[in-house]
């Protein structure tokens, strides 16, 4: 097992230079290109359906709110269902690119890539070190705060027949503000434990990754081709 | 060895102790007693009054009972390797760790039994430098068998161990007892009395998911991760009415920020919440004391079932003897998952293995 550090930068850019051509033109060519790439990709690595398909519902919702805005807007039921597929169609490549993302990248390795693209803040004391730990906290904490949500909804649920709206509300808030608050404290004696010392401004993060040359020329052949397209 | 002398916390006066590197030491004490915060004094998360202690806090790993609220990492991967990291652990070191990982590499932290996130929390700190650890409860999701193989590891491993359990069975693996009475800490000599169950002959109260509840106390057992939190889950879940539950962590279902409303209940003397303990602000009560917030609400509600998710562990011995007292006359059926079965010597019960 060889540690390898390029990695997570090349798909990093791979994935900002997808968001920027997506979003700055709009093209049909590259969102197939992405659209069919994710799909290839998809095929071939396990993914959890639920996601995919609640992720497709706030994408069907936000086009559809488009649709009623711009039919309210323009008074024009075309124009109004263009604006709509279009930004369904901006929503499913977008979905898709970052889903690829998720899937070949761990959260240690975005949290290495973003401590290093904000290294301009240990100018205010926020040195590589600090981010690294910083970014790995939130982005795991966010998964495990996720868990800890969907458990205390279900108790809430439970512990709530027949009662009214609001007690269920204080149900959730309360639990999830209390175990958040003993998160913190635990955090903090987890950080102790792991010999995590504030002092020490630069880390080298641990990775293991088996492709290197062909898996980036691959990304970069995607790139070319859409950018062939567009021209 | 880790020596303290004349240490005095909020709730504990003069504590003077000493743990050679090898040895295991175990403290019991009734919920509330300073247990955890003398923990937490002796890993410096907690100023003392007065005192010394002889390490520094950085030689010392304190693990807590609810390991989730203590990873930093997403996988198993990331958790290990980002304590060797700080530690400018190298390569070889890295690599020499990670293979002997108890837990499968890629598996997410959140998805791991309690049991599991506790042995791979374990092995963590039972790699790394540190001389003391100090394991406030952390045993308590562990099956015995895991446990046993866990406490030979960690004497193998050459650290001083300081074993904080309300699971009198476990002191059996220390090599000297110590109890907190009244703020004092005092040495003492467990009696453990064998595993001694009594069969369940009563009635069949209900089936569920191809396992028979009988009426009386329930116990269910199973190796860590062998789904019995999901199972019991599930039938709260689907039963919704008549039947409360008390889970693991019972952060996540107490829904006050004090437990003031209980102080009128019948309940509160007879479990050992007085002393105006529930006046205090929730995240401010031991976990044992939350349960037993819980118990109170439950005994209140006069519902018929009573589910316990390994929550009975976190009680003091004398509270967890009155307890089944208490919910075996109040609840027509009550389940309990946990590890500890000595607890039900000389009972009633029926026991089911989850597989």
């Amino acid at each position: 097992m060889k540690p390898l550090v390029i990695n997570p930068f090349i798909k990093f850019a791979f994935l900002i230079s997808q968001i920027t051509l997506i979003l700055s033109t709009h093209h049909n060519a590259v969102i197939i290109i992405v659209i069919g790439y994710s799909l290839i990709y998809l095929l071939f690595h396990p993914i959890d359906r639920k996601m995919i398909s609640s992720s497709l519902r706030i994408g069907f919702s936000l086009a559809l709110f488009m649709l009623i805005f711009s039919w309210i807007k323009y008074q024009n039921i075309t124009l109004a269902v263009v604006n709509g597929l279009a930004l369904f169609k901006l929503y499913v490549a977008m979905l898709m690119v970052s889903i690829v993302y998720k899937l070949e990248t761990s959260n240690k390795e975005l949290s290495y890539v973003l401590s290093i693209v904000f290294s301009p803040c240990s100018l205010i004391g926020f040195d590589q070190n600090k981010l690294y730990t910083l970014f790995l906290i939130v982005l795991n904490q966010s998964f495990t705060m996720f868990a800890s949500a969907t458990r205390i909804t279900k108790y809430a649920k439970f512990k709530n027949q027949g009662k009214t709206s609001i007690t269920t509300l204080t149900r959730l808030i309360i639990p999830f503000i209390n175990n958040n608050l003993k998160q913190n404290e635990m955090l903090a004696i987890a950080l102790l434990n792991s010999g995590y010392d504030p002092q020490v401004k630069k880390v080298k993060p641990y990775f293991i990754t088996d492709y290197k040359i062909g898996y980036s020329l691959t990304l970069i052949a995607i790139i070319a081709l859409q950018v062939a397209t567009i021209i | 060895m880790l020596q303290l002398t004349n240490v005095c916390t909020p709730l504990i006066t003069d504590v003077s102790l000493k743990v050679a590197l090898g040895q295991i030491i175990a403290i019991t004490g009734n919920n509330g007693s300073g247990k955890s915060s003398l923990a937490k004094a002796i890993a410096g998360h907690m100023e003392i009054d007065s005192g010394e202690i002889n390490l520094d806090p950085t030689e010392i790993g304190l693990l807590t009972q609810n390991p989730f609220l203590q990873f930093i990492g997403y996988t198993v991967f990331d958790e290990l390797t980002y304590s060797l990291e700080q530690q400018n652990a190298t390569h070889a070191k890295i690599n020499q760790v990670l293979a002997q990982s108890p837990i499968k590499l890629t598996r997410e932290l959140s998805k791991l039994s309690g049991g599991q996130a506790q042995q791979l929390l374990i092995f963590k700190e039972m790699m790394s430098d540190k001389r003391v650890l100090i394991l406030d409860e952390t045993l308590s999701n562990l099956d015995e068998v895991n446990k046993a193989q866990i406490i030979d590891k960690l004497k193998a491993s050459g650290k001083a161990i300081i074993l904080i359990t309300n699971n009198l069975n476990d002191t059996k693996y220390a090599d000297a007892s110590y109890q907190i009475t009244e703020g004092k800490l005092q040495q003492v000599t467990q009696n453990i009395v064998d595993e001694h169950l009594l069969d369940n002959t009563r009635q069949v109260a209900f089936n569920f998911n191809g396992y028979q509840f009988k009426y009386g106390l329930n116990l269910v057992t199973g190796d860590s991760n062998a789904g019995k939190s999901t199972l019991v889950n599930n039938l709260c879940f689907e039963l919704k009415t008549n039947i409360s539950l008390i889970p693991q962590y019972p952060f996540e279902m107490i829904t006050t920020v004090d437990a003031s409303h209980l102080q009128t209940s019948r309940f509160t003397e007879v479990i050992g919440l007085s002393g105006g303990h529930y006046l205090q602000n929730i995240t401010e009560l031991s976990t044992g004391e939350l349960v037993k917030v819980q118990l109170i609400e439950a005994l209140e509600s006069g519902n018929k079932i009573l589910v316990l998710d390994e929550s009975i562990e976190v009680l003091d011995y004398d509270s967890q003897v009155s307890v089944l007292d208490l919910i075996s006359t109040h609840f027509e059926t009550v389940i309990i998952i946990t590890h500890n079965r000595y607890l039900f010597n000389d009972r009633h019960v029926h026991v089911l293995e989850v597989q």
